[in-house]
């Protein structure tokens, strides 16, 4: 009897001390839910929805696919989910489609809420001083009703939207800065490709910085701006938003395709081969890391990310079947592979 | 006494000769279409007809009709929105649809959303299940639909109004008229649908979302005999469709989709004595534009424009019947994201028949010249076989093919001028029970069908999409028709069973085609007793899988419909008919597109005039 409640009072102080640890410090911890400890993946899906997320552990032991499903009956995170954005333990999955965010506990997956009206066709996400800014695209065919949304990430309710006179497309914060990737409208006769600098206490843009064709990636690293486009990498200045230096693409490379950058490392694919250069390079590397050969019948590199040196390689197939997701080694070796929804098109590591 | 046998016998002999006279005169009122290969030169397959009665009977869409009456899968996105079909397991681009002769697929995609014809007006639809693009082109691989229009020349003038009001606030309206002496004839069809389709989705608290659509089709013929061996004849048709496109989930932007299709035919038919040449000229013009954003509309669109010249030579000798077709075919089209571009086929077939006592076959050809693609040979073969006034055995075998689409050529960025017909080798044999007066039959058929070159858009190394020459399939199985009228006294019965058995496999991966039941049984049962009618319908379509890759939890599961109607008919006041339909009377919950359920429990009442 003795040794019993001394057990249970071990266990009973183990219990407090760590969840005095948690209440304490915003050191690491370990909160509620399943889907702390991985990858989480969103899968697009098709017109008549069927769009999911799904979650590998870190120990690439396993898959479970439509969590948001399986945690919230007859809900659905929309057409078409675009991206994912996080603030603290909320995660924000943006569905382009159906014109909402459903808002989550990133780790439980439950939903909290859901964020509607005032968007239009909304892309991607960042989150600075309380509030998000989402890009909207509106229609796909004029560049002239693109907008910011900003977003009060208390009341969640959208507070203003700013106009762009651009596509609208990634955007990312640095230097208490928004910056926004504006690509050349689909079809367009004078192609323009350009980074808005939208200024957050103003909620105005505060410049427009020209790039080369084709701009496909925006990244913030270490204060700079990382933009890749048909010339190569231009880093871009947050003090002055000018372009410091352009790391030119080799002669012979085809078009470069998403940017990573870990580590003091740029990583970047052509079809379907992974490069890496470093961020002090004067050239970019054309020495294929690996090649992906797609292992379905027509699979196509259809997202891709770096995390602690490796490789997360999403294959939507036919675009019709469940897509693939493969894992690789910083050497190119497989480490796993996995079957999950339908369209995977990007990663979210926890 | 003599004499009045030979009275008798005189008047015997008149009243058969007035007979016969009567006789011969209705033989030259008999109805006249201008698609006159359908029925002769359609050796070794099954045609089923529907009649115009049936037509106005059904909700007036084309994919409704189909769907109750034969085993072609659709796979729609809402009711009334795009209807794809799958006919015998193959593509939506792989059904023909044929208006009075001749292929009205769409240029741009290949293939007819069966929810933008309206087919109350028309007089009759054929349906031939396989293979037909020795006479028909592009497309005619899964089977071809046949829309006519009839004339005649009985001298009669009748006209029949038809307005039915339903669930969802669907109202349909159509008036029919005809009129003709013995040297012209003319009639024209008017119809109009529209409903809110506001249905709520059975089995969730969900409503269908901006579903609403309204159509007008309007058909009009004209036929004039000039003497006794010429005939001009012109058929045209109207389209006018405005749609919204139903939400999938409510918050997405609601689009919508409006079309208006014309299309003209003029035919001069000649005869001299074994030879009937007809010429004919053809004007198809769709036009489609889609708004992304109703809220802020910025539509988008294009056209297409087809002239067609074709002529045709019918030679009758002894037994034998034979056919020379030769066709030029000119298209261009015009549009976001479609380059102006134009295509021109030169096409020659010859279809030759030969009938001898229980024995038909035939033997036909086809060869296509395009300015832009290589064309393969076609041919279908065909026979016939009575072994008894019981028994008929059919066999075909055919190469068909179904011609890459203006999309495919010329989308801005990605089409591809280098890509080959999809092209499909068939075979298929049919047996037939029936009696001698032909009030029972069962058909039973089995067929074989290896589809390669399937045309596929994937994304290209640089993630552009094009289409791309890619997929090889086979499909084969079972199709089973039995059909029995009872009548006893005054009560009549009518039986009508389809069975499918469909396996459609992607030949690299083995896996069944997504959207495409295995197992399909459809049963019509139609009872009157004087004025009295009732009609209860059943409907199975077993499950379907959502992904190529076939992944089990990934299924639309099966569902059997039911639907029923009662209508009673008084003559004494211009033959009205009143029905009442009930659909899906159970209230199933069922889709045949995931994440687009139909309607639940809906009712119609129709009334019918006559004049």
């Amino acid at each position: 009897m003795k040794q019993y409640s001394n057990l249970f009072l071990l266990l009973l102080s183990i219990l407090i001390v760590s969840c005095n640890s948690d209440d304490d410090n915003n050191e690491p911890f370990i909160p509620d839910g399943d889907y702390f400890d991985g990858t989480l993946i969103l899968n697009e899906g098709g017109f008549s929805g069927s769009s999911s997320v799904s979650f590998i552990s870190n120990d690439l032991s396993e898959v479970e696919n439509s969590i948001f499903e399986n945690t919230n009956a007859d809900q659905s995170v929309g057409l078409f989910p675009q991206s994912i954005f996080f603030d603290g333990d909320r995660a924000f999955i943006i569905s382009n489609g159906s014109n909402k965010i459903s808002v989550v506990n990133r780790f439980t997956f439950k939903l909290m809420e859901t964020i509607e009206g005032d968007l239009n066709v909304p892309r991607y996400g960042t989150v600075l001083n309380g509030k998000a800014y989402v890009t909207n695209q509106a229609a796909f065919n004029s560049d002239q009703d693109d907008f910011v949304a900003v977003i009060d990430l208390e009341t969640l309710q959208v507070e203003e939207t700013v106009l762009l006179g651009a596509v609208a497309e990634h955007i990312v914060n640095a230097n208490e800065t928004i910056y926004i990737q504006n690509p050349s409208l689909f079809g367009s006769e004078n192609p323009v490709n350009s980074v808005s600098v939208f200024n957050p206490s103003s909620n105005s843009i505060e410049d427009v910085i020209q790039v080369g064709d084709n701009l496909n990636s925006l990244k913030a690293f270490n204060n700079k701006i990382y933009a890749l486009d048909d010339d190569g990498v231009k880093i871009i200045n947050t003090a002055d938003f000018n372009i410091e230096t352009t790391i030119n693409k080799p002669e012979n490379s085809v078009s470069l395709n998403n940017l990573r950058i870990e580590s003091g490392q740029m990583y970047y694919t052509s079809g379907t081969a992974v490069y890496s250069s470093s961020l002090s390079a004067t050239e970019l590397s054309s020495e294929i890391i690996f090649d992906y050969e797609s292992e379905l019948t027509n699979g196509t590199l259809y997202g891709f990310d770096v995390n602690e040196g490796q490789f997360y390689l999403a294959d939507a197939a036919d675009f019709a079947s469940n897509g693939s997701v493969f894992i690789y080694s910083s050497s190119g070796d497989l480490l796993a592979d996995f079957t999950v929804g339908l369209n995977p098109n990007g990663f979210y590591f926890q | 006494m003599k004499y009045s046998i030979i009275y008798s016998a005189l008047a015997y002999f008149i009243t058969t000769l007035s007979y016969s006279q009567l006789d011969s005169i209705q033989k030259l009122d008999e109805v006249f279409v201008v698609d006159r290969q359908i029925n002769r030169f359609s050796t070794g397959q099954i045609l089923q007809s529907i009649s115009s009665q049936t037509l106005k009977e059904t909700p007036g869409l084309l994919t409704d009709v189909l769907k109750e009456n034969t085993p072609i899968f659709f796979k729609q996105n809402g009711y009334g929105m795009v209807s794809s079909p799958s006919f015998r397991g193959t593509t939506a681009q792989q059904t023909a649809v044929v208006w009075n002769g001749f292929n009205i697929n769409s240029q741009f995609n290949g293939q007819t959303d069966f929810n933008t014809l309206l087919v109350d007006g028309f007089d009759e639809l054929s349906v031939r299940p396989g293979g037909g693009s020795v006479i028909y082109g592009t497309g005619a691989i899964g089977g071809s639909i046949h829309l006519k229009n009839e004339l005649r020349f009985s001298g009669e003038t009748n006209s029949s109004l038809s307005a039915r009001v339903g669930s969802f606030s669907t109202y349909q309206n159509l008036l029919k008229a005809s009129t003709s002496n013995d040297k012209w004839s003319l009639s024209l069809a008017l119809s109009r649908l529209s409903s809110e389709n506001d249905y709520d989705w059975p089995g969730t608290n969900r409503q269908n979302l901006n579903g609403e659509f309204e159509h007008y089709n309007a058909n009009l013929s004209v036929s004039r005999k000039i003497d006794q061996n010429n005939r001009i004849t012109y058929h045209g048709m109207y389209f006018n469709g405005d749609r919204n496109f139903s939400l999938v989930f409510p918050s997405d932007t609601p689009s919508n989709y409006a079309n208006e299709d014309h299309r003209h035919m003029l035919e001069w038919e000649s005869r001299f004595s074994e030879v009937k040449s007809v010429f004919k000229l053809a004007y198809f013009d769709e036009f489609f534009e889609y708004t992304a954003n109703v809220n802020t509309p910025r539509p988008t669109g294009a056209t297409a424009q087809t002239a067609l010249a074709r002529y045709s030579l019918f030679y009758t000798y002894r037994d034998f019947d034979f056919n020379v077709l030769s066709e030029y075919n000119y298209s261009t089209a015009d549009g976001a994201n479609v380059l102006s571009e134009s295509r021109t086929i030169a096409s020659f077939a010859l279809l030759s028949k030969y009938h001898w006592n229980d024995l038909t076959a035939e033997v036909s050809v086809r060869q296509e010249y395009s300015d832009v693609y290589d064309s393969p040979f076609l041919f279908s073969s065909g026979l016939n076989y009575e072994f008894s006034n019981y028994v008929t055995a059919k066999a075909n075998v055919s190469k068909n093919f179904r011609i890459p689409t203006f999309n495919d050529l010329y989308w801005e960025g990605s089409g591809r001028t280098d890509l080959l017909p999809e092209t499909s080798n068939q075979a298929e044999a049919s047996l037939i029970f029936s009696d001698t007066k032909d009030k029972h039959q069962l058909s039973l058929t089995g067929y074989y069908n290896d589809i390669t070159n399937l045309i596929r858009w994937t994304p290209n190394t640089e993630n552009i999409w094009q289409p791309e020459n890619v997929d090889k399939v086979e499909t084969y199985g079972l199709e089973a028709n039995f059909r029995s009228q009872l009548q006893y006294g005054e009560h009549k019965l009518r039986i009508n069973s389809l069975y499918a058995y469909t396996i459609s496999e992607n030949k690299q991966t083995g896996f069944q085609l997504t959207y495409v039941p295995k197992h399909q049984l459809t049963n019509n049962l139609t009872y009157e007793f004087g004025r009295f009618s009732t009609k209860v319908q059943s409907l199975f379509n077993g499950e379907v899988f959502t992904r190529a890759n076939n992944s089990e939890g990934d299924i639309l599961e099966d569902y059997m419909l039911w639907n029923a109607s009662v209508s009673y008919l008084l003559p004494e006041f211009q033959d009205l008919k009143l029905s009442f339909q009930v659909r899906n009377i159970a209230d199933t919950p069922y889709q045949t597109l995931e994440n687009r359920p139909l309607p639940g429990r809906h009712f119609f009442i129709q009334t019918q005039l006559n004049f």
